[in-house]
């Protein structure tokens, strides 16, 4: 007989995120949950040795290593550039059932983060402690290196759903740095010594709970960072999502106007940091609150879309549960901004007693009502941006975290040169601008999101 | 994917094989073979259309001299453009809605773009139709106004994959060479191609069906288990089914009519044939029937290895496929048996087309206990097989003209045959009153009925006088209508008229 033969069992070809890919929209939540119980830990041990060593001491000294070590070193290199593509790989080798290359792989990005991170920290910490001596510096790069190692080790173990032992890690191993440095923390070197040993703790925890998950064959894996198909979207999303969250700081750090030098080439902002470490604690319970939204109502209506797309579904359905998940979308965002503007009015309202208690100037107080609402901009942003990356959509997300990292420093540089009053307006107007255009742009795809799936697929 | 294996700058009659010639065996493919073969001073060139590159073997056929030009075209390898987002024009759409609306009303003219090259290439492109969000639109509002109950995912594709197929083809048709005529063994996706290719260079086409396009295509896709979501049969409704189904048949219905409509002879095997063409909307005037031919002279020859009376042995040329009912035959076996002992069955042809198939009938041979009397030959040469037979058998539950039956009338053997395609024709006499009269060449039976099949192989093969009657009537009527030469001589008319017409 004349005629061609049909294929027409070709279903969606790929077999999109579904239960196991969610692992990676989450990360971009969970991955701030460490960063925050870190602030928290670091904030306390600084009040703790405030007050015993007096003020410009050696605590703040070590506040700011610290800080700095964590921000401009690890969290942006390690958190920022792998952590997307990094939990993304695991979530495909995971659907893939190549679960034994898991263990390898994480050891790898370990390495990897190594790699990129020593050739950068190694002169920094030379140019910058000039003055200090070796083991001081030792110490920096050390502390460099395991934390690089914790956050991917946080951000696998909690992908991974054990969000139990991540917490309690995270507790036993931080109520011992704040222990021991009450005991022993006499000197920047000492407190240094004390969160470097808390955190080696913390490391060796979790990696312990993820080395019993997974068996392997090999030590190490590479491939997902070496491999033609890296995702370099997520990488640069990441990393310009992290440079935008510090480059306020930055730029109050090394402004003449308000930053100060606090060791070697180390600069510190008295009148920033408090008051947005402040700020990003009170964003903790809508943290929460959306991570719960994404994991139970929006992943189970996402499945239930991608079911009545591939099993057969008609139109009608399909779309009734896109709908659906756009729903979730909206409540999630409106349960974020009313949880977060009540407990903003709270706050704003306990603040002068709070300062009293902390010993920290009521000048602070304006500024830390501004930042508390660019945070709360902030939690909505990054809450957008997770859906985002559950819907799978990188490029775009790249594009919003790029623009919210030029913003957030163009706005908060022009914010210091209107004066004392504008402080802060800069960092609140640059999340103000970025999160209306994720609203539009989620909006955008959530009502193309039929016709992606189904005809760019 | 495409590629060429013989290349020529022109050719005078271009052959458009849709999943026939030179890969895959059987009646169009030997037609094809045969019209070269007997035409040496035609230059041919030959446009094969497969779906995947990975479906086909190698070729099954010693290409002639005269083939001056052979291009391989997958119309479902994996080479569609760059997925990417685009808007899609409106008024694009307004032509493919106004297209649509003309496929869904029976009759009428079909709209002017559609016959344009451009309109595929520019208007409408291959990445519109995939990815544009006009495309989404109109998809989504078809399936609202006419199916809203079937599984989208069903829909979706199967439009999709209907479709997709006649943008490659419009492609196809910008790089042929120069040609003078265009001519293809079907209507489908060949047929198509002809009548574009025909619009978009002015060239004249014409059109051969061996089968019925359409109504193999049914078939198809009844055996075919294709429907990607397996609902149990209880909780499936019966208009999910058919909405899609009907989508299929009303597709290859209005393409066959796009070629109808352009093609400046409609040429058909048997009357049967010719009746359905103008049913489906064919041109009266425009059809006409060219009865296939066999070497007879040669087939002749081999009658001196007879035996006369013969052996009882009744053989089945055709592959071991389900289309060709190859277990109604043996289960016509097992009735003769009862009567005749030691009647053989021959089944004469490849066996690994549809391996599950020859597997299952090879358990039936087994537990009906015919192991001493059927026989697998695989593919042989048909020259030694007649002599031998007795009588030709064809089980089929479709088919065109089948050429066997010729060749074996040639050689001297009546047939027993389903009433299929031209088979009754063939037998009884069908061309005119005195093809008629010239009486029947064996018997035509219902098609799936084993019974009725062994009731005539044991009156041919107990009965000498009956089985020489046929016989007879055989010879004569393969002699005085279906003589290769004459086929030839009527299709090398048809080609100096199209192309002297320039």
């Amino acid at each position: 007989m004349a005629g061609i033969g049909f294929e027409l069992r070709q279903m969606l070809k790929k077999e999109r995120l579904l239960s196991l890919a969610k692992v990676y929209g989450y990360s971009a939540i969970l991955s701030s949950g460490p960063w925050v119980i870190s602030i928290v830990a670091i904030l306390i041990v600084g009040f703790i040795n405030l007050s015993d060593l007096g003020n410009n001491s050696q605590a703040a000294k070590f506040q700011v290593v610290v800080t700095y070590a964590i921000a401009l070193a690890s969290s942006l290199i390690v958190t920022g550039v792998l952590q997307l593509p990094f939990t993304r790989y695991v979530a495909d080798l995971i659907f893939a059932k190549r679960e034994d290359e898991v263990l390898p792989s994480y050891f790898g990005a370990i390495f990897i983060s190594w790699i990129l991170g020593l050739p950068f920290i190694i002169p920094l910490v030379f140019f910058v402690f000039e003055e200090q001596n070796l083991f001081f510096i030792l110490e920096v790069i050390s502390t460099f290196l395991i934390l690089c190692g914790v956050w991917i080790s946080s951000i696998l173990a909690a992908s991974l759903q054990y969000y139990k032992g991540v917490v309690w890690a995270y507790f036993f191993s931080y109520a011992l740095i704040v222990l021991f440095s009450f005991l022993i923390g006499r000197d920047v070197e000492t407190l240094l010594f004390v969160f470097l040993s808390g955190n080696a703790i913390l490391l060796a925890i979790l990696m312990t709970l993820i080395i019993k998950t997974y068996n392997s064959s090999i030590f190490i894996k590479l491939d997902f960072f070496l491999a033609p198909n890296f995702y370099w979207t997520l990488a640069i999303a990441g990393l310009a999502y992290n440079l935008g969250a510090w480059v306020d700081k930055f730029i109050f750090w090394y402004h003449p106007l308000t930053g100060i030098e606090v060791i070697g080439k180390l600069h510190a902002s008295i009148v920033y940091d408090i008051p947005i470490f402040l700020a990003y604690l009170s964003i903790l319970p809508s943290m929460a609150i959306f991570f719960y939204r994404l994991e139970t109502d929006f992943a189970q209506k996402y499945e239930l879309y991608y079911d009545a797309v591939r099993s057969g579904g008609t139109l009608h359905l399909i779309h009734r549960y896109r709908n659906e998940m756009v729903g979730v979308i909206r409540h999630a965002i409106r349960e974020i901004l009313v949880v977060q503007g009540v407990l903003n009015i709270l706050l704003f309202l306990s603040a002068p007693t709070l300062f009293k208690m902390l010993h920290i100037p009521q000048l602070y107080l304006g500024l830390f009502h501004i930042l508390t609402i660019g945070a709360m901009l902030q939690v909505s942003f990054m809450s957008v941006l997770a859906i985002l990356y559950y819907i799978d959509r990188k490029k775009v997300a790249m594009w919003l975290c790029i623009s919210f990292f030029v913003l957030n420093g163009v706005l908060s540089y022009l914010s210091i040169s209107m004066g004392p009053a504008m402080f802060g307006y800069g960092y609140a107007l640059s999340l103000l601008i970025v999160f209306c255009a994720s609203l539009i742009v989620i909006q955008k795809e959530m009502s193309r999101l039929d016709y992606e799936t189904f005809m760019l697929q | 994917m495409s590629k060429y294996i013989r290349q020529s700058k022109s050719v005078d009659v271009m052959l458009l094989a849709e999943g026939t010639y030179p890969y895959i065996r059987g009646g169009v493919s030997s037609w094809i073979a045969q019209l070269m073969k007997g035409l040496p001073h035609v230059r041919f060139g030959i446009c094969f259309i497969g779906s995947q590159e990975s479906e086909y073997g190698k070729m099954h056929y010693e290409l002639p001299q005269n083939l001056v030009h052979l291009e391989v075209h997958y119309m479902f390898d994996n080479d569609t453009p760059p997925v990417k987002r685009i808007k899609g024009e409106h008024k694009s759409f307004e032509a493919i809605r106004a297209l649509h609306h003309s496929f869904l009303e029976n009759q009428g003219e079909f709209p002017e773009a559609m016959k344009k090259i451009d309109f595929y290439m520019k208007d409408v492109t291959f990445a519109h139709f995939l990815y544009s969000e006009s495309s989404w639109k109109f998809l989504n509002e078809v399936y609202f106004k006419n199916c809203p109950d079937i599984p989208f995912i069903d829909y979706f594709w199967t439009l999709r994959n209907i479709h997709r197929p006649i943008w490659v083809l419009a492609s196809i048709v910008d790089n042929f060479p120069e040609v003078k005529l265009f001519h293809s063994p079907s209507t489908g996706y060949a047929g198509f191609l002809g009548a574009l290719s025909s619009y978009a260079k002015g060239v004249p086409y014409i059109l051969t069906e061996h089968g019925i396009y359409t109504r193999e295509r049914k078939i198809d896709m009844l055996i075919a288990d294709w429907v990607s979501f397996k609902k149990s049969p209880l909780l499936k409704q019966p208009e999910e089914f058919n909405y899609i189904k009907n989508m299929w048949v009303r597709f290859f219905e209005k393409i066959g009519q796009f070629s109808y409509q352009k093609a400046q002879h409609i040429l058909s095997l048997y009357p049967g044939a010719q009746k359905i063409q103008i049913d489906f909307g064919a041109k009266k005037e425009k059809t006409r029937v060219i009865p296939n031919g066999v070497d007879v002279d040669g087939l002749r020859a081999t009658m001196i290895h007879r035996q006369d009376p013969p052996k009882p042995i009744i053989t089945l040329i055709g592959r071991v496929v389900s289309i060709k009912d190859i277990k109604t035959f043996i289960r016509a076996i097992r009735i003769t048996v009862n009567e005749i002992p030691d009647v053989q069955g021959w089944i004469v042809g490849p066996t690994d087309e549809d391996e599950e198939y020859f597997a299952e009938c090879q358990r039936m041979v087994e537990s009906l206990g015919l192991q001493e009397n059927m026989k697998f030959l695989g593919f042989c040469n048909i020259k030694e097989i007649l002599p031998q037979s007795a009588l030709l058998t064809l089980t089929s539950i479709s088919e065109g003209m089948p050429l066997v039956i010729l060749e074996g009338f040639a050689a001297g053997v009546p047939c027993v045959a389903t009433d299929v395609g031209s088979c009754r024709d063939l037998i009884y006499g069908g061309l005119n009153e005195e093809d008629i009269a010239l009486g029947a060449a064996g018997s035509v039976t219902h098609i799936a009925n084993p019974a009725e099949l062994a009731k005539e192989y044991i009156r041919y093969l107990s009965d000498f006088s009956t089985w020489k009657k046929a016989q007879e009537v055989a010879l004569e009527r393969v002699e005085r209508y279906y003589r290769q030469e004459m086929f030839l001589q009527e299709y090398s008319d048809i080609y100096t008229q199209m192309i002297g017409e320039q």
